[in-house]
């Protein structure tokens, strides 16, 4: 097989693997239960064949994980607006900062909120999404250590323990949603609310 | 006998039957057991009685859940009132006394309210139970936010409901789902740091003496 050939397919592999995370999003957001996504319609939707969408994941969950997987680098990548904060860390800074996270994670609400849910029952998602999870927690921690070593983070504030709290704001974000709706109204006001918490919390001089 | 006399006496063997089946279940539940794999059978021999009597009390296994369910769902929202029931200013030591004692409610019934949470997740009058309870601390929080800003010892900058709905929230996810089920956390550590976090976001910006440090 020539070299060229090689990469031909391999391209061909990506866009089909490709194919087939979109898929599963567009459905959830859609409104499927992901109970309903099987993997026969989502092949049909996506145009590819049976087997193929086996040449590339082993069942319906190794999509929406490799999915998840994707999303949340993204937001890990987002959230780093975050952690690069220097002081002195105004509100405003702190809105924009929160306003980059949220636009990383706002249009995957359907798909993030979908795997939140299955980790209740199901063990491999409930590691999978504790791992993310701890991920994001530990760069808050860091992130928190770092202001409070340079004097803008109150030294009070147990870095890591408060790193978990705050990054409970994840799950309480989508049972609000859950109920709100995804609004455009909802996100403006979600990340009011987030840069209201997150500023009082960490960076706000008291007298 | 009188009727009213025979009522009461089922209420009052109500109160105790509800009692001995929180016990029975959380023995069942420790260690890691689900709640999925607890059945009537194994429920009545761990409580020791006959089915017919477990059956004059509860319709079913949900059922015990749903009745278990209120007792507790009742027992943390009293001890929350403690923060969100407060009118007058309060300390961070106040604070802290009460976020203290409502994880430790979460944790002596991890069990008993993770399974309420799973079986909320595909039951939906457990759903509307749990989400009517937190529904009722968002409120409570609200109010408290409001009467703290017009007596001035909350932040008025804050818009009351939503900041109070996501603390509510993120406070009992926190507690629920990350601190219940690991009780070898350093819990003293997470009972500071959330204390602090709401410290400083409510009542801190607008200079309530804080409670001496020790």
């Amino acid at each position: 097989m020539s070299h060229a050939v090689g990469a031909r397919r391999n391209r061909r592999r990506d866009e089909l693997r490709g194919q087939l995370l979109d898929t599963v999003e567009e459905l959830l957001e859609a409104g499927e239960p992901y109970a309903a996504i099987t993997v026969d319609r989502l092949v049909a939707q996506a145009g590819v064949s049976r087997s193929s969408f086996y040449v590339y994941f082993e069942d319906k969950a190794d999509l929406l994980r490799g999915r998840f997987l994707e999303i949340a680098d993204a937001v890990d990548r987002a959230a780093a607006a975050w952690w690069s904060l220097e002081a002195p860390v105004t509100e405003d800074a702190v809105r924009d900062a929160l306003t980059i996270l949220f636009d990383a994670y706002w249009p995957h609400m359907p798909l993030m909120i979908a795997t939140h849910d299955l980790a209740a029952t199901d063990a491999r998602f409930a590691e999978l999404v504790a791992a993310e999870m701890q991920r994001s927690i530990d760069g808050l921690a860091e992130h928190i250590a770092r202001g409070q070593a340079a004097g803008f983070v109150d030294p009070a504030l147990p870095a890591l323990a408060t790193a978990g709290w705050l990054w409970m704001s994840e799950p309480a974000f989508h049972q609000i949603t859950k109920v709100a709706g995804t609004t455009a109204q909802g996100r403006r006001d979600a990340i009011e609310t987030f840069t209201a918490i997150v500023f009082n919390a960490l960076y706000r001089p008291v007298a | 006998m009188d009727p009213i006399k025979k009522a009461e006496r089922f209420e009052r063997k109500r109160g105790d039957m509800n009692a001995r089946a929180l016990a029975a279940l959380e023995r069942l539940l420790a260690g890691g057991g689900s709640y999925q794999d607890v059945t009537i059978g194994t429920l009545v021999a761990e409580l020791g009685i006959s089915r017919a009597t477990l059956y004059a009390y509860y319709e079913d296994k949900n059922d015990v859940l749903r009745v278990l369910a209120e007792d507790v769902l009742h027992t943390l929202l009293q001890t929350a009132d403690g923060w969100l029931g407060r009118t007058e200013p309060l300390t961070e030591a106040d604070l802290r006394d009460t976020l203290s004692a409502t994880l430790a409610v979460y944790v002596q019934h991890a069990t008993v309210l993770l399974a309420i949470a799973e079986v909320a997740s595909y039951d939906e009058a457990m759903r509307n139970r749990y989400e009517a309870m937190l529904r009722e601390a968002d409120a409570a929080l609200e109010q408290h936010m409001r009467l703290g800003q017009k007596r001035g010892f909350v932040d008025p900058g804050l818009q009351a409901k939503p900041v109070g709905t996501w603390l509510t929230r993120m406070i009992e996810t926190g507690m629920l789902r990350f601190l219940a089920p690991r009780p070898d956390a350093e819990l003293d550590t997470y009972v500071t740091a959330i204390t602090r976090v709401v410290w400083n976001v409510l009542y801190a910006p607008v200079g309530v003496p804080k409670a001496a440090k020790p």
